[in-house]
């Protein structure tokens, strides 16, 4: 059923369509002290459903200068168990003092029987999991009161059994649901290359209109005897290929908020923000061309 | 075909016990064979266990070293499968963990010191409340101090031990200048508390006496229990001097009066 609360976030300061960067562990002292002139912060929401301590008076303090975006990457839509009432009601708490522009998870599933795998895993594209994960995204929209974001993930398998092109599955996703797309287009190229589809077809057709927000990411490649896997690590500059497939995500969806993710061997904050620089000047062309 | 919740479980068990059978038919090879496929996501599983791990737990990874540490996480993972998608809680039974896995050996020790580093993150991340205006305490009638209730700071933990845990964990800080590595096992008792300041968790040992007084209050003894019991445990306790200390630690957030089964706040900061 479709969520009649579309513009949920009316109180959040809204998330301009430039370049963010996450709020990560060692660059926080420096972005508190310094403000660094950029669009906008993500962070895993996880990191702060803490009730206190300096983690969370960070973020506090950050969110009069920055719009934010929570990314939650633990709530496990995607399982079959029932959803974690415990993880949502510490997830609206977070949502009431911080006040998001967006709050987005994942197309995924991590837990099953009560046990955790803490990892993004792939479903199975099937009618039986697309409408259970309409009802999960619907469950959640209603308890949280405004819509989120659904994010494609990368994936190194898929399943015998799926019926549904990755894209189909959530453009109907998020038709039926209401939700919006978070569209990681590092994902895209990795899942591209590790199944053999083309991530240009993949972009071309997501409904554009529910594309909210961009990924962009660094990946790494793992050689086997017969061919090469492609990792996301967040734990790299983005390549040319993934740049190039950005600036057609640009033409397809227009000037959207774009985050730059490293979570892995992180630089130092310059080298962020000479990446959402890079985003920035894609950006700013496909504003002119919107204009 | 299989159900969702067939081909979830059997993903599980590929990854954390290795029982790959039912979920090798499930998956594509496409180039690779589904068994590298699946042993991607087993990867990825164990070094975020470990990852985690390590962020918790950096002084037993220091004693135990890089390998054992990583042998210890495997075996964790497979004893206590997180319950949590949050996973700040993921290292919660470690010390538990590690009190079996090194029963009788000379490194039984690693348990307590690994309490007190999950003490650490415990406090690091608990509710905020400031120390309450002991000056207050002046307007309590003498005939009432018997039935206080000193209710410790969210952000206070307490941690004991047969070990030295305290000078052990000094001595595997990255600041420490000069590890002192003739820290004996014999040398009696630690009783640690652990309590966030402003910007940063401040650990201190506590005298026999104050931290047992501090261990009652955070039970929820009233004052004439808790230096009841104390007195009873520890011979040589003075209550003036043990109260003295416990009001300069800075750790109690409230002090109520019980009545019964009824408490009224008297003393309270926010």
């Amino acid at each position: 059923m479709k969520v009649p609360f579309i513009d949920g976030a009316a109180s959040a300061r809204p998330i301009p369509a430039s370049a963010g960067i996450g709020l990560r562990t060692p660059h926080q002292d420096l972005i508190v002290r310094e403000r660094p002139p950029v669009g906008w912060l993500e962070v895993h929401s996880e990191n702060y459903f803490a009730d206190g301590g300096m983690q969370v008076e960070r973020l506090m303090s950050v969110r009069s200068t920055y719009p934010l975006s929570l990314h939650g990457v633990g709530m496990s839509l995607g399982s079959t168990d029932p959803l974690d009432c415990n993880h949502l009601q510490r997830l609206k708490r977070l949502v009431g003092w911080s006040e998001p522009a967006f709050i987005s998870e994942h197309l995924s599933w991590s837990s099953v029987h009560g046990t955790h795998l803490n990892d993004l895993l792939p479903l199975p594209y099937t009618q039986e999991a697309l409408l259970h994960m309409i009802d999960r995204v619907d469950q959640m929209q209603n308890h949280l009161g405004r819509q989120i974001l659904i994010e494609n993930p990368s994936s190194y398998l898929q399943f015998v059994h799926s019926q549904i092109p990755e894209w189909e599955f959530l453009t109907a996703l998020a038709t039926e649901s209401g939700c919006g797309l978070l569209v990681d287009v590092n994902n895209v190229y990795v899942s591209a290359c590790n199944h053999g589809f083309s991530a240009n077809r993949y972009v071309s057709a997501l409904p554009a209109g529910h594309v909210q927000e961009l990924h962009l990411a660094g990946h790494s490649r793992r050689r086997y005897t017969d061919r090469e896997i492609l990792i996301d690590t967040h734990s790299a500059p983005v390549c040319e290929e993934v740049w190039a497939l950005y600036e057609f995500a640009l033409n397809r969806f227009g000037p959207v908020p774009t985050l730059i993710e490293w979570d892995i061997d992180i630089p130092p904050l310059e080298v962020l923000l000479a990446e959402a620089d890079k985003a920035n000047r894609r950006l700013e062309r496909a504003h002119a061309l919107a204009a | 075909m299989p159900s969702l919740r067939d081909t979830q479980t059997a993903f599980c068990a590929a990854i954390l016990s290795g029982e790959a059978d039912s979920m090798l038919q499930l998956v594509r090879d496409e180039g690779i064979t589904a068994e590298q496929r699946i042993q991607i996501y087993r990867n990825n599983n164990r070094m975020a266990s470990l990852a985690t791990l390590q962020a918790t737990y950096p002084v037993i990874e220091r004693l135990g070293g890089a390998d054992w540490f990583r042998q210890s996480a495997t075996q964790y993972q497979i004893r206590f499968p997180s319950r949590s998608g949050d996973l700040q809680y993921l290292g919660e039974k470690y010390p538990d963990f590690l009190r079996a896995y090194l029963a009788d050996t000379d490194y039984a020790y690693f348990a307590d010191v690994a309490a007190l580093e999950w003490a650490y993150q415990v406090v690091l991340t608990a509710a905020e409340r400031a120390s309450a205006d002991l000056g207050m305490l002046r307007t309590v009638a003498p005939q009432d101090y018997e039935r206080l209730l000193f209710v410790p700071r969210p952000a206070v933990r307490m941690v004991e031990s047969q070990y030295p845990i305290f000078a052990i964990w000094q001595a595997n800080q990255p600041s420490a200048v000069e590890p002192d590595f003739q820290i004996r096992l014999d040398a009696g008792p630690s009783r640690v508390l652990l309590m966030r300041r402003t910007d940063h968790v401040e650990l201190r040992e506590l005298p026999e006496g104050t931290y047992h007084l501090m261990r009652q209050f955070q039970l929820g003894a009233t004052l004439g229990s808790a230096a009841i019991s104390t007195a009873a445990e520890i011979p040589e306790f003075d209550l003036e001097v043990c109260l003295k200390e416990v009001m300069t630690l800075e750790a109690i957030a409230d002090i109520e009066l019980c009545d019964g089964s009824t408490t009224n706040t008297i003393i309270r900061r926010n």
